[in-house]
């Protein structure tokens, strides 16, 4: 195992795929401008930043950074990326890889984008300004997507696209003021838990799949639903979620047989929980001042077991007290 | 908004993408023509997936 250093002028990709670069050495980038496509064509090569100014500039032109074609155990860490006109980091196929502490912006299309990929860790990025955020596609499973940030990107934090695009986890991510959804999760047996999600057009959306587990999250000043679980999720479980100051409403649920347990759900403006379809158990909730109401079923069969509703106070509304709930949390970010 | 209308708009997408970076692509220096021309083939491979989901969904 080598570290061979490299500097803006050196054609990494034609480097990669020379006999100078074997598996588990460590091209160290020296600070700089880099213009060029990096593609990725060996296994257990690791691209790391010597320092906070390597940056990764397509000017417009290029179409994306770094393309980890096929590979396992790739680390691509502290790398700036911006002006690219397709996505920032690509993983197509292979597995394992780890993309760790890299900014992201100002990109035509997805910051990370994932496709017929599994087991990869994408931990501690920031995306921003870009179309997408974070994206798994083309059945990527079992993916790890921790601790990163996506902001004011002008569709979906964080997302996966296919039924197929299951058993990924998504930990302690942050989605905020992006203009669609921020964590848009089809497929199956997926993980939502501990992320925020502030001031995006709608905070968490379930849709083609069941199993989904969302717990622990913190949703708040949505456009329109806080949570919205999509016709057909079946199974569905939503645990200790705090959902606030939505515009509509805290959780919109049109799947069933879903459980809804131990969520706070709080100043929503257009209901706190509305159940579209059946067979779900509403559990240990507590509701306090959602307008017109806390619950409402328009389905059958639902339970409703334990929750605690509380009606607004007087002169207490959502548009009162959500007032700049949201900014609060966006500063402190 | 079901998965076929999220695929139709990933495919609307991508299809512009493409024609518009070939079209870019074809003026840049030789060099850079390469990494180029892999990545737009490897969109197209993801376009040409996502066609077939498409397909499998509305069968």
């Amino acid at each position: 195992m080598a570290v061979i250093n490299i500097t803006p002028f050196t054609d990494i990709t034609e480097l990669i795929a020379s006999d100078r670069v074997n598996a588990g050495d460590v091209l160290l980038l020296e600070e700089g401008i880099y213009f060029q496509n990096v593609i990725i064509t060996k296994d257990n090569i690791r691209i790391i930043a010597k320092g906070p100014g390597v940056i990764f500039d397509g000017q417009s032109s290029l179409i994306t950074a770094f393309t980890l074609s096929n590979v396992t155990g790739v680390v691509i860490e502290g790398v700036n990326i911006r002006h690219y006109r397709f996505d920032g980091i690509v993983i197509d196929g292979g597995s394992g890889n780890r993309i760790i502490k890299n900014r992201i912006n100002n990109l035509l299309t997805i910051g990370i984008s994932v496709f017929h990929s599994s087991g990869n860790l994408i931990w501690k990025n920031e995306v921003c300004r870009c179309n997408d955020g974070i994206v798994l596609n083309l059945t990527s499973t079992s993916n790890r997507i921790i601790d990163n940030i996506v902001k004011d990107c002008s569709g979906t934090g964080f997302g996966t696209v296919l039924a197929s695009d299951s058993n990924n986890a998504f930990v302690s991510n942050k989605a905020i003021r992006n203009r669609l959804i921020g964590f848009d999760i089809f497929g199956n047996n997926n993980l939502v838990y501990d992320n925020l999600a502030i001031d995006n057009n709608e905070g968490i959306r379930t849709g083609d799949g069941s199993n989904t587990l969302i717990i622990g999250n913190v949703v708040k000043g949505c456009t329109l639903n806080g949570y919205f679980i999509t016709d057909g999720i079946r199974n569905q479980f939503s645990g200790e979620n705090h959902i606030a100051c939505n515009r509509i409403a805290g959780i919109l649920d049109q799947g069933e047989l879903g459980v809804f347990y131990k969520n706070e759900i709080s100043f929503n403006g257009d209901t706190g929980i509305t159940l579209f379809f059946f067979n779900n158990l509403v559990m240990d909730n507590i509701l306090v001042c959602n307008v017109p109401e806390n619950i409402i079923e328009r389905g059958s069969g639902n339970i409703f077991i334990n929750n605690i509703q509380k009606p607004c106070e007087p002169c207490e509304a959502p548009g009162v007290i959500c007032g700049d709930c949201d900014k609060e949390d966006n500063s402190s970010n | 908004m079901d998965v076929k209308d999220k695929i139709k708009k990933e495919i609307d997408r991508l299809t512009g993408l493409i024609k518009e970076n070939e079209r870019i692509t074809l003026q840049m220096p030789e060099y850079l023509r390469s990494n180029q021309i892999f990545l737009l083939e490897l969109y197209k491979k993801q376009l040409n997936m996502l066609e077939n989901e498409l397909i499998k969904l509305e069968a």
